[in-house]
């Protein structure tokens, strides 16, 4: 085992969160040691190969993982999109919300549904909007501020324009606006014109962003940053997977064990420990580091490591129309529709409390090129009717709708349970030879009730443009798992009992080791997480700082 | 600058084993109304992806293929040739989508996504040769980003 020489602060996960984080701490002059599982990817690969990125998930994770869904067998994967490479995210889609203020207060604003552990922050709106204002400038968010009438306050108006919308969007939204709904340009982290402080240049719309890097650097990775550019001050090593967060004898956290490129085995002591790895990664670390003194996984002595584990309902819906629209090639953020957020659509008596946003103008795959498309149809992309799952009437379907297909994507706020958690799979290994990481999830009856209903006002939406033909349902697995949206399992509190860590990530019962990033999100909200991430992470900087 | 020149078609099936697999494509994505996997050659495409990052589905593929599309029992073979090699793919690819769990878990799904990668991927790849798949479906590369074997446009 190599050791090397103690570090000030040790962060694990190199991607949106960790890299806020170390650059962070790095400019206050703390020396930072980052492990990155992945490659040292900061620039994203020019090419468009759609079987690299969308069938070989390039930029992806692909350990074996086990989902065990709503009391169904094991199924063994890999389920998560988790970004791998350093100064991540690459392959998100750059939606960039601020959450509402009723998000962090949804037990108090929509009651407990029976089985749900639904809960409340213990922080507020008003204690993240700073740091939502400080994540939009790094990472150079646009949007229209006013446009919808139940997004979050603001202080200024958006630094940077909207996505402009294709003419397929604007159908969409004109159609929106007969429902009576309030469409608008969805806030995102995707740049209309060139960044000079960062040399980010503008879109090019090639339509090729969920799965992808982006040839311009218009959609924000913190790698193409300023912020990511203190990155550099950093020791990064990637290729290096922690296996192991070790403590003294007094239980004390002290140093990190992990494989490095070469196969071999290295420690990393810090004086803190930041854990910024996708959600059910920190926490299968945490289980996965026992020891006479932790013996169920550090910071689980309450049983709470691992446990409310959300990812955000998701299904989507789309139609074919009679002209050429070609959302092929569309950034995501074209059309936001929030009327169906938060406590919003049970007044309807519609059978749940919390909802979720539409956004429409995308290819059914969630990114442009035909092979995600037709090799979706039947998997992720519903068939219509009467359209075979194979032979020349998929075909010509498929050729067809391409490029005159438009979808609209339901991200709905899952409710968190106690019993839908990850642990150690007890049968499969990853690749190293650990636990693999188990998720059991068994999605609330309130979240089946949310899916049906906002699939059917995605198909209301639809046909009110002018849609012919459509497809639509509410989808089995929890669609926000595909998006790479995993929350909760080191859910933040301020009793223990009940939780992992405190609001600044800080693990119950010790002084020196963070969990960022969105594992301790109490709730999922009914929107993309990136922008809370960001937020959360730049807000425990200070407090990680004066650990050392 | 990305490459995945692909030198020949890879030997992973034999002679009757290659023939009966693009019969397979072509019950998939059929040639009667345009370009469909024969045209694009999705077979040499398949095959590369058996001698490499698909390698794991070869053993199940070849069972399948030599008991269901073949029909080679006790050593007899009956070739793909012709219609019956036709109407004997047909009939298996029909009797492996309506299988639920049956001996062959996944490969329709894994077929099926294997003759729209072969039929629409990046030419570099070894598929959709002439790009008849993106002619199709009506789609260019869009510029600013690379394709054919790294070529940018």
């Amino acid at each position: 085992m190599i050791t090397h020489d103690p570090t000030d602060v040790l962060v694990v996960g190199a991607g949106l969160s960790g890299s806020l984080v170390a650059a962070g701490l790095a400019a206050q002059g703390r020396s930072v040691v980052v492990l990155e599982a992945g490659p040292p990817t900061t620039a994203a690969t020019l090419d468009g190969d759609e079987v690299g990125h969308v069938v070989d998930r390039r930029l992806l994770h692909a350990e074996p993982e086990v989902l065990a869904l709503a009391g169904g067998p094991p199924q063994v994967g890999p389920w998560l999109a988790r970004n791998r490479g350093v100064g991540g995210p690459l392959a998100w889609s750059g939606f960039a919300y601020r959450f509402h203020p009723s998000d962090f207060r949804a037990a108090s604003e929509s009651g407990v549904p029976a089985g749900s552990s639904l809960a409340d922050w213990p922080i507020g709106y008003d204690d993240v909007a700073p740091w939502y204002e400080r994540a939009e400038g790094l990472l150079g968010v646009g949007g229209t501020a006013g446009e919808n009438p139940y997004e979050a306050p603001r202080a200024a108006p958006y630094a940077e324009p909207a996505v402009e919308r294709s003419e397929g969007s604007d159908r969409l939204a004109r159609a929106a606006t007969s429902l009576g709904w309030h469409p608008y340009h969805p806030p995102a982290a995707v740049l209309t014109r060139p960044h000079a402080a960062d040399g980010r240049g503008a879109c090019i719309r090639c339509g090729l962003c969920t799965y992808y890097g982006c040839p311009s650097g218009a959609k924000a990775s913190v790698g193409a940053t300023a912020a990511g550019h203190g990155l550099r001050a950093a020791d990064v090593r990637a290729g290096c997977t922690a296996v192991e967060v070790r403590c003294d004898a007094s239980g004390r956290p002290v140093a990190v064990r992990y494989v490095d490129p070469a196969g071999v085995a290295a420690e990393q002591p810090a004086t803190t420990i930041v854990l910024a790895l996708n959600a059910p990664y920190a926490a299968r670390l945490l289980l996965l580091s026992r020891s006479d003194t932790h013996p169920d996984g550090i910071g689980n002595a309450a049983d709470q490591v691992g446990r409310h584990l959300t990812f955000h309902t998701g299904s989507l819906a789309y139609g074919v129309y009679d002209d050429v629209l070609r959302a092929d090639r569309n950034p995501a953020q074209q059309v936001g529709i929030d009327d169906h957020n938060e406590g919003r659509p049970s007044a309807a008596g519609v059978g749940f409390r919390r909802g979720g946003v539409l956004h429409g103008g995308i290819s059914a795959a969630f990114t442009g090129g035909p092979l995600a498309f037709a090799a979706g149809l039947d998997r992720s992309i519903p068939l219509p009717e009467g359209v075979p799952r194979y032979g020349d009437g998929l075909l010509r379907f498929a050729a067809h709708a391409y490029p005159r297909h438009q979808a609209v994507f339901i991200l709905g706020e899952d409710l968190p349970q106690p019993g839908n958690r990850v642990t150690l799979d007890p049968v499969v290994r990853d690749s190293l030879g650990l636990p693999a990481l188990r998720m059991t999830y068994d999605p609330h009856p309130e979240d089946v009730a949310q899916q049906r209903y906002l699939v059917d006002r995605a198909l209301d939406l639809l046909r009110s443009s002018g849609a012919g033909v459509m497809a639509g349902e509410p989808s089995v697995v929890p669609g926000g798992m595909f998006a790479g949206h995993a929350h909760g399992t080191t859910r933040m509190g301020d009793d223990p009992a009940t939780s992992v860590t405190d609001d600044a990530g800080l693990v119950h019962g010790t002084d020196n080791l963070f969990v960022v990033g969105a594992g301790g999100f109490v709730t999922a909200a009914g929107l993309n997480p990136a922008l809370t991430i960001a937020a959360l992470a730049l807000r425990s900087v200070d407090r990680i700082a004066a650990t050392v | 600058m990305t490459s995945f020149a692909v030198a020949g078609d890879p030997p992973v099936l034999d002679g009757p084993e290659g023939a009966a697999l693009d019969a397979v494509l072509a019950v998939v994505l059929p040639s009667t109304s345009g370009a469909g996997a024969a045209e694009a050659e999705v077979g040499r495409y398949v095959r590369t992806r058996l001698a490499g990052p698909d390698a794991d589905w070869l053993v199940l593929l070849r069972r399948w293929l030599t008991a269901d599309v073949l029909g080679r029992t006790g050593g007899a073979t009956a070739g793909p040739d012709g219609a019956l090699a036709d109407q004997r793919a047909a009939a298996a690819v029909a009797a492996l989508a309506a299988e639920a769990d049956g001996p062959w878990p996944g490969l329709f799904e894994q077929i099926r996504l294997w003759a729209w990668s072969g039929y629409l991927c990046d030419p570099g790849r070894g598929g959709n040769v002439g790009a008849v798949g993106w002619q199709r479906f009506d789609w260019a590369p869009p510029a600013g980003r690379t394709h054919t074997a790294g070529v940018r446009r």
